[in-house]
Parts: structure tokens; C-alpha cells; sequence
């Protein structure tokens, strides 16, 4: 068997055991695969964080410092901001970690307000004045009108100090429920995209059908049956798997 | 009381159990059945019929009439929680961009996880280039590294790199490749130095890279943005869209199994519609028979 296949059965059968480990949770029992898996996505996930990190400071930011230190002052200063982060370990030196973590809120929110003046504000009050005259089809018309009819009624539901009756207490109340509908919408997107994920990863374990669904079914059968078999007979050793 | 008095009695009591155990069903036995049907849909589709949204075919119009000398930035913003989702769209989308002749490509990533799936999507649609045997060095239709595209890598701070980028863009880049190569040559044989040399900008999201790219390039330059996003952003990405803000957008698997049959690109999303639909067919089923259980349960505890 070459080195290649070897390598990529293993990574295979990580894979299948991490998935399932954590699809385990819905069973409702422990399970010190699901352990396994969840403590193994939040260290490989900050293990990478700081290699990347590191790698970029040492592929990017050390190199164009050390080209010409006097051009890349800016660099430098960010480089000791960035290091006084480190700072906040200690009681006594964290006052000194605000400094850059002041700084980059402040640089963060300046740079990012200017813009969203214009995508946030701007573009999207253009968007919703709309023409309702001297369209192309009455699907057209449809929709302009929805879009205008919408925005106005939700906005009278976040009318505050008025009293609510009459015409506007009909339009308050056409607004809640259309937020209502928009909460859906936004529920039966939430919920598509976790489908996603699942036929994504269902995916590769059922393509190609040999080895990856064989190999699929032999792992998750092994560990559904560790599992019980540590409910049954080893309930001592399945709760020092399992930590808290 | 009468026979009919108990025989309606009798026939509450059984409907009373019927709602109550309708609505009271263990959730393990749903989770059980999505499980099996995605699997059973999966190997065995069914083909079902897929309509064409507009904002997909223009997307895929937008991409398709890049003309030789457009230089395109390609952007991860996507986390492995995420692929699993976007995987059909990237592949098809880069493939896409790809077949363009005299289209230069600049890959860059706004977030850590997300180099090691764009070496995947890169495999997957090349081949190493004669005389190579490891990455960077892959042809993708024609294209070679170092000439046509490079791979810039991961860069932190997002929104702040993605403006820093707009106003330097090469001292924002770098020299170095993700690989820690020169590719000095790459930016000056094409004379690329300045953020309005950017003609289009894709973004693969599964955090906003697409909103930065469109705050710093489309509203300063004009570069039209297109984003390819993950499930739960969707509504918000519909929203920019239709305020103008995106050029185009590619929503989840179900905008990549569009692209993909566009673009003639038979793979995975396309082959996952089915199970999607079935299964979203399958959670309305179970939301209605939940609702008639619990309703005709608690109207009949009222009665009683």
C-alpha cells in the first residue's frame, strides 16, 4: 500500500471520527468520541491561529522592517503596540494593554464609518425608493410596491412616542407582522445553511462509495458500539473520557 | 350517559393519545431521518428540475465577460465551518475565472483557516506544472503560477487590511508569495500597483470579506464585488445586492448548484439539490404533523 493511500485513510478516519464525534451530542448520551472531537477542534483551531499569525509575521512583517527600518517607522511602532497586548497577563501592566487595544478600536471604527455611511445608509435608502409607475410587467409593480409598502409599515412598529390608534395602530400592527415573516425567513436561512453543512460533509463520506462510505460505516459502527459498550459495562472509565 | 356519550369518550381519549404522541415524538428519530435520507439522496439522486435565479446567471454573465488583462482578486474569508457549504462555488466560480483567457489572478484569504482549503480547490481544478511537485506550482486551464496567478495568503486585521489594500495596495500585499516566493516579477510584468487595476473582486464568505472589499474598492474605485456566502448570510448579501452594493451573488448550495450547471461544471452541489430539497420538503412535513399533534392535543385537554 503506498505512503499516499495510508495518508489519506488516516485523514479520512479522523475526519469521520470528529464529524460523528460531534453529530454524537444529538443522541443525548456521552460519548467520549463527541469529547474527543470538541477538544480537538478548539485546540487545533487555536494551534493554527498562532501559527498562521507567526508565520505571517515572520513571512511579511520582520522582512520589510528589516529592509529599510527607517521607512517602515509605522510598522515598528505597530509592532511594539501589538507586542503591549501581551501586557494584560499581568495586574499590574494590563492599564498598558488599552493603549493599542484603544488605538485599534478607535483607527477600526474611522476607517469602517465613512464606508458605511454610504453601503449602510445611503445606498440602501436609494434601494427602497422605487418607481410604481412605468414598469415592464405587474411583477415588477408587484414587488416595487411590497418593498415600499414593507418599509413603511415596519417603520411605524418603531414609533415610540406616539400614541398608538387608528390608522397607524393597523399599520403598527401590519409592521409586527411582517417582521414576524422577515424572522422566518431569516430562521428558514439559518436552518438551510446548517442543512448545507451537513450534506457537505455527508458528502464526503458517501463519494466515492469504496473506501469512503465503507470505511464511513465501519468507523461509525465502532463508534456507536464503544459507546455502548462503555454505557453497559465501563461506566467508570466513560466518565473520566468524558470531562466536563 | 349513553353509548354514544362513551363511545365519543372512548374516541377522544384515543385522538387525545394520538396528538400527544404525535407531538411528543423523541427528536433523535428526526435526526435519524435526515441522517438516512440525506445519505439514501445522496447515492441515489433523483434529478430533480432547478430554476436559474437572476442574480446567479448574472453573476455568472459578470464573470463570463472578463476580458484579456482583467486582473481579479480572489478572496477566502471562510472558515472550515464553512466550506463544507461554498465548495461547489468555489470550485466552479474559480474554474470559471480560470477559463478566461489572459485573466490574471491574485488569491488572498481573511481568515487563518482558510489556506489550506484554497490548496484543495487548486489541486482540484490543476495539475502540477512540469518540472514541480509540490504547491505553488499548479496549471489551472492553462494558467501557470507566477505567471497568471499567484497566491498571496493569509493576511490578519480584515476590514483594516482590506482598506489598507485600497489606498497601498502593493506595500498591503507584500513581495512575498503565501509560500514566502518573490513574486515582485508577477506584479511588475503586468504593471499592477495600485487597487484601481482591480477589475472584480470574488469573495468566498462565511465572515463579511465581500462587505469590506465593497466598502473599500466598489464605493472608492467602482471594482464591482461579487460574494459567494454561506446559508446564514444570505438575507443580509440579498439585501446589499439589491441596494447595488454587489455586483453579483453566489447564496450557499443551492446559488453553487445554479453556477455549476451554468457553467457546465457537473459536481458536488449540484448532486446535494436533491437531498436539500427533499430534506427541507421533509422539515415541513415534520413542522406541520408537530403543529396538528399539539394542537389537536391541547384543544382536546381544553374540551375535556
Amino acid at each position: 500500500m503506498k505512503m499516499v493511500d495510508l495518508y489519506n485513510g488516516g485523514i479520512l478516519i479522523l475526519s469521520t471520527v470528529t464529524t460523528f464525534g460531534l453529530y454524537m451530542i444529538l443522541s443525548g448520551v456521552d460519548s467520549p468520541w463527541f469529547a474527543f472531537a470538541e477538544h480537538a477542534f478548539v485546540g487545533t483551531a487555536i494551534g493554527l491561529s498562532v501559527v498562521v499569525a507567526t508565520d505571517y509575521i515572520f513571512r511579511t512583517i520582520i522582512p520589510r522592517i528589516m529592509s529599510d527600518p527607517a521607512a517602515n517607522w509605522p510598522t515598528i511602532i505597530s509592532v511594539i503596540l501589538g507586542m503591549m497586548m501581551i501586557l494584560r497577563v499581568h495586574r499590574e501592566t494590563v492599564y498598558l494593554a488599552r493603549i493599542p487595544i484603544t488605538l485599534a478600536t478607535a483607527a477600526g471604527i474611522a476607517v469602517s464609518v465613512r464606508a458605511t455611511i454610504f453601503s449602510g445608509i445611503i445606498n440602501q435608502v436609494k434601494a427602497t425608493i422605487l418607481p410604481l409607475m412605468g414598469l415592464a410587467s405587474w411583477w415588477d409593480f408587484f414587488v416595487n410596491v411590497t418593498v415600499v409598502l414593507t418599509v413603511l409599515f415596519v417603520f411605524t412598529f418603531y414609533f415610540y412616542t406616539t400614541e398608538m390608534k387608528g390608522p397607524l395602530l393597523m399599520a403598527n400592527r401590519v409592521g409586527r407582522h411582517l417582521l414576524y415573516l422577515a424572522f422566518g425567513v431569516l430562521f428558514a436561512q439559518t436552518y438551510m445553511g446548517r442543512l448545507g453543512l451537513l450534506l457537505g460533509r455527508m458528502q464526503l463520506f458517501v463519494e466515492p462509495y469504496y473506501p469512503n462510505f465503507v470505511v464511513t460505516i465501519i468507523v461509525v459502527a465502532t463508534m456507536v458500539i464503544s459507546t455502548w459498550l462503555l454505557h453497559k459495562r465501563y461506566p467508570e472509565l466513560l466518565e473520566k473520557l468524558t470531562p466536563e | 350517559m349513553g353509548w354514544s356519550d362513551a363511545w365519543l369518550d372512548g374516541m377522544r381519549s384515543k385522538m387525545s393519545n394520538i396528538f400527544k404522541g404525535i407531538a411528543n415524538i423523541d427528536r433523535r428519530y428526526y435526526y435519524a431521518a435526515v441522517f438516512i435520507l440525506t445519505v439514501i439522496l445522496l447515492l441515489f439522486p433523483l434529478g430533480l428540475p432547478l430554476a436559474i435565479s437572476p442574480e446567479v446567471r448574472h453573476t455568472y454573465e459578470l464573470i463570463d465577460s472578463l476580458e484579456p488583462g482583467d486582473l481579479v482578486i480572489i478572496n477566502f474569508c471562510l472558515s472550515a465551518s464553512g466550506y463544507a457549504q461554498l465548495q461547489g462555488a468555489c470550485n466552479s466560480m474559480i474554474n470559471h475565472v480560470f477559463q478566461k483567457e489572459g485573466v490574471l489572478v491574485i488569491f488572498t484569504m481573511t481568515a487563518d483557516q482558510a489556506p489550506i482549503m484554497l490548496e484543495e480547490i487548486i489541486a482540484n481544478n490543476g495539475e502540477l506544472m512540469s518540472g514541480h511537485t509540490d504547491y505553488p506550482y499548479y496549471q489551472i486551464n492553462g494558467k501557470q503560477y507566477g505567471e497568471d496567478y499567484v497566491n498571496m495568503g493569509y493576511y490578519p486585521g480584515l476590514f483594516k487590511w482590506i482598506a489598507s489594500l485600497s489606498a497601498d495596495f502593493r506595500p498591503a500585499l507584500g513581495n512575498n508569495d503565501w509560500y514566502g516566493i518573490d513574486v515582485t516579477e508577477f506584479f511588475d510584468s503586468h504593471n499592477l500597483n495600485s487597487a484601481e487595476d482591480v477589475d472584480l473582486v470574488i469573495s468566498f464568505d462565511s465572515d463579511d470579506g465581500a462587505g469590506d472589499f465593497m466598502n473599500y474598492f466598489f464605493l472608492e474605485y467602482g471594482t464591482p464585488v461579487v460574494q459567494s456566502m454561506i446559508g446564514v448570510m444570505v438575507a443580509n448579501s440579498k439585501v446589499q445586492y439589491n441596494a447595488g452594493n454587489y455586483a453579483g451573488i453566489v447564496p450557499s448550495i443551492r446559488g453553487a448548484a445554479e453556477y455549476q450547471y451554468l457553467a457546465d461544471y457537473p459536481g458536488y452541489a449540484l448532486t446535494q439539490m436533491d437531498a436539500f430539497s427533499v430534506v427541507q420538503f421533509f422539515l415541513i412535513l415534520l413542522m406541520v404533523l408537530g403543529n396538528i399533534g399539539y394542537y389537536g392535543y391541547t384543544r382536546l385537554q381544553r374540551e375535556e
